[in-house]
C-alpha cells in the first residue's frame, strides 16, 4: 500500500503545481481590463486586444480550476443524502461512478478536444473576435491539456475512493 | 423510441444520477453523451467540443473570476468590520440598533461580494458576541444575521445573475439594474421588522450600553469615512461603470477587483499571504463554475435538439393555467429544488428545462429571472437543509440550531412578502432597468 501513497501523492502534486502556476492568472486578467476602460475613457484610444486577452486568461483560469476543484471536492454534488451513508458505501458507488461515469467522459472529451485542436492548429487558425486577429488554437490545445490533467487527478481520486472501499479508512 | 420520449428518459435518468452524489458536471456529460449518441449520433461529440469552446470564447466569464476575487479580497481586507463598527456607533441609541447595523452592512456588504456563506460569517463573527452581551434575542439575532448574508446572491455585481444572464439570454447589465430595487427593499423589510419587533418588546434588542457607545460625535464621524467611503467608492468604479455603461461587466468586474485590491493596501492588510489564498480560492470555484456551465450548457443542447422542450412546452400550456398561475407553478417548484439544492445546478438545468414555456407566455425575462434569484435566495434560509444556518452555527456555537432554524422561519415570512410583492407589481423590478436604458 505504500506505493499506492506514493502514486496518490505525486498526482495530487500535479494538480498542485499546475495550481499554482496557474492562480496569479487572475491579476493580469483584473489589470489588462482596467487598463482597457482607463485608455477607452481617459484616452479614447481603445486596446484592440484586451477583450481577447481577457476570454483566453479566463480559458485557463476556468480549465486548470477544473482539475484543482477535482483536487479540493470544489465540484458541486448533490450530496445530501449520500452524506448520510457509511464512508464505505459511499467509496463504493465513488468507484463505481468513476468508472463509468468519470473516465470514458473524460477521455472522450480529451480525444475530441484533442482533435479539434490539432485541426485548428494545422491551419494555424486566428481568432475572429476582434481585429487583432490572435492565433487561437493555443487556446483549444488548452482545453485539451487541462482535460489530460484532469484524467491524472481522477485516477488519484478513484484510488483514494479505492482504498477506502478496500480498508475502510482513508488513505 | 422517438427522440421526445429519449429525451423524458434522459431527465428521469439525469435525476436519479444526480441524487447518488457525483460531482453534477462529469455526470451531466457522460449522459449528454450517451443519450444524445442514441438519439442522432456522432454530432454529439463536436456538440460537446463546441459548447466549452464557445464558452472559453464568450468574455463575459471572465466576470466570473473577477467578481469572486473582488469578494475574496474585501473579506480579507477587513472592510466588513470598518463598516459594522462604524454603524453599531452611529445607531448606538437607537432601540434594535445592531439588528439596524447588521441589516445595513449586510446590503453594503452585499454590494462588494457575491458569497454567501462569506457574509454570514462574518456577520455571525462581528455581530454575535455584541449581540449576547446586549441581551439580544437569539432569535432575531440569528434571523437576521442569516438573512442580511443572503442578501449577497441577490443584490449586483452577484455571480449568481452573471451565470443567469446568458443563460436566460438577458443581458448582465440589465438583471444588475433589475436586482437594486428588490434588494434594497428586502434589506429595509428585514431591518424594519427588527426595529418594530425590539419598538413594541424592548427586551428582544435594547439600545447598547454606555460602554458600547462613542465618546463624541467626532469618533462616530471618522469611523464613518474610514469605513463607509472606501466601499461607496468600490461601488462606483465597479457597479456605477456597468450600469451606466461606460464599462462592460467584465471590464467592471475588473475595475472592482482592482479597487479592492487597493482597499487592501490602504487597510494595511496587504500580504502576499492572502493574495495567494484569495488567488486559489478564485481558481477553484472559477473551475467549478467554468467546467459546469460547459457541461450544462452541453446537456441543454442535447436536450434541446431531441425536441424534448417543445414537448414539455407544450404539455404545460395544454394544463390552460395561463401565464401566472405557471409563473407561480415554476417558483414553486425552484423553492422545494432550493431545499436540498444549490443555486449552482438549478440556475443551470431547471431553468433551461423551463425556459421555453416562460418565453411562450412572453413572460418578462428580466422579471421572471429576478424572481427566480429571490427564491433561490429564500431557499438558503429554509431549515433543516439551510447552509446558512450551518455557517452561523459554526462560528457563534453557543446558539442552539433550533433557535437559528425559527429566527431564519421569520424571515423567511418576509422573504415570501418580498416576492409576493415583486410578483404582483413588476414595476419593482422593471423600473431601474427602462430607466438606464431607454
Amino acid at each position: 500500500m505504500h506505493v499506492l501513497k506514493r502514486i496518490v501523492k505525486i498526482l495530487d502534486n500535479i494538480t498542485l503545481w499546475l495550481a499554482r502556476l496557474t492562480w496569479w492568472l487572475v491579476i493580469p486578467l483584473m489589470a489588462v481590463l482596467a487598463y482597457e476602460v482607463i485608455v477607452r475613457k481617459l484616452f479614447v484610444s481603445p486596446t484592440i486586444w484586451a477583450m481577447d486577452i481577457s476570454y483566453m486568461l479566463n480559458g485557463i483560469l476556468g480549465m486548470t480550476g477544473a482539475v484543482y476543484a477535482l483536487y479540493k471536492g470544489g465540484h458541486i454534488a448533490i450530496d445530501f443524502i449520500s452524506d448520510r451513508w457509511r464512508p464505505r458505501t459511499q467509496a463504493a458507488l465513488n468507484t463505481v461512478f468513476y468508472i463509468t461515469c468519470f473516465f470514458p467522459g473524460v477521455s472522450i472529451f480529451l480525444w475530441f478536444a484533442w482533435q479539434f485542436a490539432y485541426e485548428s492548429w494545422l491551419m494555424n487558425e486566428r481568432a475572429i473576435t476582434s481585429a487583432w486577429m490572435a492565433p487561437i488554437y493555443p487556446l483549444k490545445m488548452i482545453m485539451a491539456v487541462a482535460m489530460a490533467f484532469l484524467i491524472l487527478q481522477g485516477i488519484s481520486e478513484f484510488l483514494k475512493n479505492l482504498y477506502v472501499l478496500l480498508r475502510g479508512h482513508q488513505l | 423510441m422517438s427522440p421526445e420520449t429519449l429525451g423524458l428518459v434522459f431527465i428521469c435518468v439525469l435525476s436519479v444520477a444526480l441524487f447518488v452524489g457525483f460531482p453534477v458536471a462529469f455526470t451531466l456529460i457522460i449522459l449528454s453523451i450517451v443519450f444524445g449518441y442514441i438519439g442522432f449520433g456522432w454530432v454529439v461529440f463536436d456538440l460537446m467540443v463546441y459548447q466549452y469552446f464557445s464558452l472559453m470564447e464568450d468574455p463575459i466569464w471572465a466576470a466570473v473570476p473577477l467578481f469572486l476575487f473582488m469578494g475574496l479580497i474585501l473579506e480579507e481586507s477587513g472592510m466588513m468590520e470598518r463598516l459594522f463598527k462604524a454603524f453599531q456607533l452611529l445607531l448606538a441609541p437607537v432601540r434594535g440598533s445592531l439588528y439596524l447595523a447588521v441589516a445595513i452592512s449586510a446590503a453594503i456588504f452585499a454590494v462588494a461580494t457575491g458569497i454567501v456563506g462569506a457574509s454570514v460569517v462574518l456577520l455571525g463573527v462581528m455581530a454575535a458576541p455584541t449581540m449576547n452581551k446586549c441581551g439580544y434575542d437569539v432569535r432575531m439575532s440569528s434571523g437576521i444575521i442569516t438573512a442580511g448574508g443572503t442578501l449577497g446572491i441577490l443584490i449586483p455585481p452577484s455571480v449568481m445573475l452573471v451565470v443567469m444572464g446568458p443563460i436566460v439570454g438577458v443581458s448582465v447589465v440589465d438583471l444588475f439594474a433589475a436586482a437594486i430595487v428588490p434588494g434594497v427593499i428586502l434589506a429595509g423589510l428585514f431591518g424594519g421588522y427588527a426595529l418594530v419587533r425590539s419598538f413594541i418588546q424592548p427586551h428582544m434588542g435594547p439600545s447598547l450600553p454606555k460602554d458600547q457607545r462613542a465618546d463624541s460625535f467626532m469618533v462616530i464621524l471618522k469611523e464613518l469615512s474610514v469605513g463607509l467611503v472606501p466601499p461607496a467608492g468600490l461601488v462606483m468604479a465597479c457597479l456605477g461603470s456597468i450600469l451606466f455603461g461606460w464599462a462592460t461587466t467584465t471590464e467592471g468586474a475588473a475595475m472592482g477587483a482592482c479597487g479592492a485590491v487597493v482597499l487592501i493596501l490602504a487597510y494595511r492588510r496587504f500580504t502576499w499571504a492572502r493574495v495567494y489564498k484569495a488567488g486559489m480560492q478564485t481558481l477553484e470555484v472559477t473551475g467549478m463554475v467554468v467546467f459546469l456551465v460547459g457541461a450544462s450548457n452541453f446537456f441543454g443542447a442535447v436536450f434541446s435538439r431531441l425536441g424534448t422542450p417543445t414537448m414539455i412546452t407544450e404539455a404545460l400550456i395544454g394544463l390552460g393555467l395561463g401565464p401566472f398561475g405557471t409563473i407561480l407553478i415554476i417558483l414553486l417548484i425552484i423553492f422545494i429544488l432550493g431545499w436540498p439544492l444549490e443555486w449552482i445546478p438549478i440556475v443551470l438545468i431547471v431553468v433551461p428545462i423551463v425556459l421555453p414555456v416562460v418565453q411562450a407566455f412572453e413572460i418578462n425575462l428580466i422579471w421572471f429571472s429576478i424572481l427566480v434569484a429571490v427564491c433561490l435566495q429564500t431557499a438558503w434560509l429554509s431549515p433543516p437543509v439551510a447552509l446558512a444556518s450551518y455557517w452561523l452555527k459554526g462560528v457563534v456555537p453557543e446558539w442552539q440550531l433550533k433557535d437559528i432554524y425559527i429566527g431564519m422561519l421569520q424571515f423567511m415570512g418576509l422573504q415570501a412578502m418580498g416576492t409576493l410583492l415583486l410578483l404582483f407589481f413588476p414595476q419593482i423590478v422593471l423600473w431601474l432597468p427602462s430607466l438606464l436604458s431607454p
